[in-house]
């Protein structure tokens, strides 16, 4: 790995040596509060240049000014001061610089806001959920409940892989906080399916649409290797975000006023309003922002991944909602799916 | 809702377009699909104002009141449903303290010499007294494989984040590789003393060495930064050490094939410069936050600690037992109750 030294990211911006530097003969002796180290000067360069650099390391003069007042060109400098840094005798004169965590979520929010009406709310699911739901089969309706309860049933495979967030203590305590508050949601919902005939076991038996652990799993990866961008998501997976110009008609809302429009039994409806009450009361579509509020300055790449994370997630769950209108949209088909198919038992 | 009140200086997006009328202003954010209407209640000019300064940013909710025409409440309602509507942004630039990479790094090295400086290691002791063991210095070895057996389990977790750089992944992926054999070479050292594979693959680690390594992999799952920081005191070479044990072998009369691959891992830790790896992974962060630093400075120094008690516990182990090979025979409750009781006064 030595010929990666040559690049001198590695080294301070602006340096600060933190030991006293004097001439001994044609050498350096730096001398820290419990070391003393003799520095020859590189090749190219003499004992005078050398004491030159040492003496404008003073945590305000940039690599580059120090360059051109010592005559010695920015690359060998870097590599001087490289031994330096690694003994630990450097430190950081110049601020370091992260964005607002705020600021990098609300431009993250607003591809997530573009695209949520893009594909999600001018898809085909929610077309047809908010335009003509006394023309939707039933099915579609037992479908959106159905796969929601899937995914609320495996809510903590992805929830989970926060809670232990080892640098930051805040955001630990608000996760499991979080955590605490969904579990056992899938318990609720459950109990719009009885009017249906169908049971906890019965679900048990049964798998989601590929759409939908298609969502689950990647939510779960994300939690485990960007933890940061599976933060960001949980703001819209919470219901955020409103279909419509109107505060009052928030996503899951829409879904309970299209299941009035197209008669629903009240047994299967009001589960899912209860769940969607409890999300309300909770604030949980302010989580996102309340974990990134606790969060130190991002970087620029740090901004950058989020934002092209946050389009395929979108496109995951459109595919979602879309998967439902795809599949439950015809009534004849089995409202369970079964683990096993074919004579597997 | 109450996630607008999170803003320190909430903003309207630069992408909210504002229709003023004479009695009122509509805002459109996202075409037509996003939209809200105002009344002036108040003449007009005092709301214009008011939007122009929400517009530039800049002030935090209770500097936007003084300006606001109406009271407070009504202004946290109005912040409210333009937040609903995805309307408002932060414009606060200025975030909390933190380091770039390369300055934290300074931090934890100069965090490491001073832990050192107050820690001994036992083992190192008994070295310099000429007191220690054969089987101590085959223990020693034992240690010592395990670590370099179980550190491609410890890395791996890492190479599966997706949120650190691709030149800290390109760069950690090399380690990997790397340390991935280097087993082997601790291998060829015990078989010269009558330790084969079969029998390294049944032996347990002392728990200092299984501590250090579930350090490593922990961090590699989930605080990648404390993974990058712990490498260095891991890597270290520690040449008096390495002088002090090879002489101790000598004397006891442990073939040169015992001594040999452990003198060669060390040098290829040092030829490879593993020391700076550390220092290079964490110039990939460009900024870490304060409380993120000190936990790997705590992790740091948690590492260090360890390998003094894995010293004494090297000492007091094998100088009472040998293998751990515990799926057979009896339990010498002896060692064991020495071994638990290893004085942490050397990382007091
Ligand atoms: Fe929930
Ligand atoms: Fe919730
Ligand atoms: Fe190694």
């Amino acid at each position: 790995m030595n010929e990666q030294h040559g690049d001198g990211r590695i080294v301070p911006e602006r340096p600060l040596l933190l030991a006293e530097h004097r001439r001994v003969g044609d050498a350096i002796e730096l001398r820290t509060a419990t070391e003393t180290f003799d520095v020859e000067p590189a090749e190219g360069l003499t004992v005078e240049q050398l004491a030159a650099v040492l003496g404008r390391l003073d945590g305000g003069t940039p690599l580059t000014e120090i360059a051109a007042r010592t005559e010695v060109p920015e690359g060998t400098l870097r590599d001087v001061l490289v031994p330096a840094q690694v003994a630990g005798l450097l430190d950081e004169g110049a601020p370091a610089v992260g964005r607002h965590p705020l600021a990098v979520l609300a431009d993250v929010e607003h591809v997530l806001n573009e695209l949520m009406e893009e594909l999600i709310f001018d898809g085909p699911f929610w077309q047809a959920v908010v335009r003509r739901p006394e023309s939707l089969p039933p099915s579609v309706f037992h479908g959106f409940g159905l796969e929601n309860w899937f995914f609320l049933f495996h809510e903590n495979e992805f929830d989970s892989a926060i809670l232990a967030l080892p640098q930051n203590a805040g955001l630990r305590t608000l996760a499991n906080e979080f955590y605490q508050e969904e579990h056992k949601h899938d318990d609720i919902v459950v109990r719009a399916f009885s009017c249906l005939g169908i049971t906890k076991d019965d679900l048990l038996r049964s798998r989601p649409l590929p759409t939908t652990t298609a969502l689950i799993r990647m939510l779960s990866w994300w939690a485990r290797t960007d933890p940061l961008f599976f933060m960001a998501t949980i703001g819209v997976l919470e219901g955020r975000l409103n279909s419509e110009g109107d505060a009052e008609n928030a996503a899951y809302d829409s879904f309970l006023e299209a299941c009035g429009k197209a008669d629903l039994d009240p047994e299967f409806v009001e589960p899912l309003r209860m769940h969607a009450k409890i999300n309300a009361a909770h604030d949980h579509g302010s989580v996102s922002r309340e974990l990134f509020s606790r969060l130190p300055g991002l970087d620029a790449a740090t901004e950058a991944r989020l934002i092209g994370k946050a389009h395929l997630f979108v496109e995951a769950y459109a595919a979602f909602f879309n998967g439902i209108l795809d599949y439950y949209g015809d009534p004849a088909r089995p409202l369970l799916r079964p683990a096993y198919e074919g004579d597997g038992r | 809702m109450s996630g607008h009140r999170l803003f320190e200086r909430p903003a309207l997006r630069p992408q909210v377009r504002i229709e003023a009328g004479d009695a009122g202003a509509t805002l459109r954010y996202l075409g037509d699909r996003r939209w809200l209407e105002l009344d002036f209640l108040h003449g007009g000019d005092a709301e214009q104002r008011f939007l122009k300064l929400l517009q530039e940013g800049g002030r935090s909710a209770a500097d936007l009141a003084e300006v606001f025409p109406g009271t407070a409440d009504e202004l946290d309602e109005l912040l409210a449903a333009l937040d609903e509507q995805g309307m408002l942004t932060e414009s606060a630039t200025a975030s909390a303290e933190g380091l770039s990479g390369v300055a934290a790094y300074g931090r934890l090295k100069r965090n490491a010499d001073a832990v050192r400086a107050r820690l001994h290691s036992p083992f190192v002791q008994a070295l310099a007294a000429g007191e220690v063991t054969r089987d101590q210095l085959i223990g020693y070895a034992v240690e010592y494989w395990h670590i370099t057996h179980l550190c491609p389990r410890a890395l791996a977790p890492v190479l599966a984040r997706d949120d650190i750089s691709p030149t800290a992944w390109a760069k950690t992926m090399a380690f990997y590789q790397m340390e991935r054999n280097h087993d082997r070479l601790l291998e060829k050292s015990l078989q010269a003393v009558g330790v084969s594979r079969e029998v390294l693959r049944r032996v347990q680690p002392l728990p200092a060495t299984m501590a250090l390594m579930a350090a490593l992999g922990v961090y590699a799952y989930e605080f990648p930064a404390a993974l990058f920081a712990t490498l260095f005191p891991m890597e270290e070479p520690e040449p008096e050490f390495l002088e002090l044990f090879v002489r101790r072998c000598e004397e006891l009369g442990l073939p040169g094939e015992f001594t040999g691959p452990i003198v060669a891992h060390s040098g290829v830790n040092e030829d490879e410069d593993h020391e700076a790896v550390t220092l290079e992974l964490l110039a990939e962060l460009p900024f870490v936050g304060l409380e993120e630093v000190r936990e790997c400075a705590a992790a740091v120094t948690d590492i260090l600690e360890q390998r003094a008690r894995l010293d004494g516990e090297i000492i007091a182990w094998y100088g009472r037992a040998s293998l751990r090979d515990l799926t057979a025979g009896s339990y010498p409750s002896a060692a064991g109750k020495a071994l638990t009781c290893v004085s942490s006064a050397s990382s007091a």
